[in-house]
């Protein structure tokens, strides 16, 4: 039995500079797509000359680090429905790397609530969302999401039982103003 | 109340409502039929696909909206899933129907799931109209 891995998943992936359509399902081993933020944050401005070298190099790093990552710009597409070991603080790391991403199937543990609020930032042409399971998932979160996200075309919220009527309102008004609805409602 | 917490102010005062083409709600079974059939008004034809699968919604009210009525100018979507719908009026469903089957066709749907709907009347419905390819149906 073969068990794809963190590991695994990055050295195959980093040779994939094109690849477009990513699909992960069920990968329970899988911890993340990209390495934390943190590691890429840019270094400071140097102090003292001698301390130039370490900085170019330390800099080398990074943009050696970035490249790395580079593959995931590429990705139209992503599917990690099942993959129930992705780290959720890894998911506010990945949005930003995707800004071609069209079509995104997101698994049943995402339990940052801000990580999908970025969504609409990182990721504006998106046109398919799958959150399916959701915990996090809310009537104002499905507001944000369809008043930023106007490509949207299929949207699956399935088992998402905080939901409400609330949240078909919020469709309905979709990148129009709402507080006129409700401002006319009450 | 949510909508306190939401902060974004568009700049029409009129709805703009996505084009959504397919929606998936089904398990939910806090989303009112009201405010669904508002969304599907909204929405209008773009819609082709939508999932009510284990909702709690009237089910003729559903389905007269989307197989048709007379006074409906809508196109039926083309993949309606109603599988386990939980039904709340079941006894005024048939003279429904019945209307339904004498008004209207349905010429462009090609996905209609009625699994475990328990309503055995509709069976000649969809056998009616060939053009549907795909019709799903089982015992309770």
């Amino acid at each position: 039995m073969f068990y794809l891995t963190t590991a695994t998943t990055e050295a195959v992936l980093r040779n994939c500079t094109q690849l477009e359509d990513l699909k992960l399902r069920n990968c329970d081993e899988l911890a993340r797509l990209v390495s934390p933020a943190s590691s890429l944050v840019e270094f400071s401005s140097p102090v003292t000359d001698g301390e130039k070298e370490k900085e170019k190099e330390q800099e080398k790093e990074k943009e050696k680090e970035k490249q790395e990552i580079d593959w995931v710009s590429s990705v139209t597409s992503l599917d990690v429905t099942g993959c129930k070991g992705l780290q959720t603080s890894g998911w506010a790391d990945l949005f930003p790397h995707l800004p071609q991403l069209r079509h995104l199937y997101l698994p049943i543990n995402v339990s940052a609530r801000d990580a999908l609020e970025l969504l609409p930032s990182f990721c504006p042409l998106l046109e398919t969302l799958s959150l399916d399971s959701i915990p996090v998932v809310t009537d104002s979160l499905i507001g944000h999401l369809a008043h930023n996200l106007p490509s949207l075309t299929s949207l699956s919220v399935s088992n998402c039982t905080k939901l409400t009527g609330s949240s078909m309102t919020y469709l309905i008004w979709g990148t129009g103003n709402i507080l006129f609805f409700f401002k006319w409602k009450f | 109340m949510e909508i306190l917490n939401f902060p974004y102010l568009g700049t029409s005062a009129e709805p703009k409502p996505l084009k959504l083409k397919k929606l998936d709600i089904s398990r939910n079974r806090r989303i009112p039929v009201d405010s669904l059939l508002a969304l599907l008004e909204a929405v209008g034809d773009t819609l082709e696909e939508l999932n009510l699968r284990f909702c709690s919604l009237p089910f003729m009210d559903i389905l007269s909206l989307y197989l048709g009525n007379a006074s409906s100018a809508r196109k039926p979507m083309r993949n309606l899933n109603l599988d386990n719908l939980i039904r709340e009026n079941p006894s005024t469903e048939l003279p429904q129907l019945e209307k339904i089957k004498a008004t209207r066709s349905i010429p462009t749907m090609k996905t209609l799931c009625l699994n475990r709907i328990h309503l055995s009347v509709l069976l000649p419905l969809p056998r009616s109209n060939k053009v549907v390819s795909n019709i799903s149906f089982s015992k309770a």
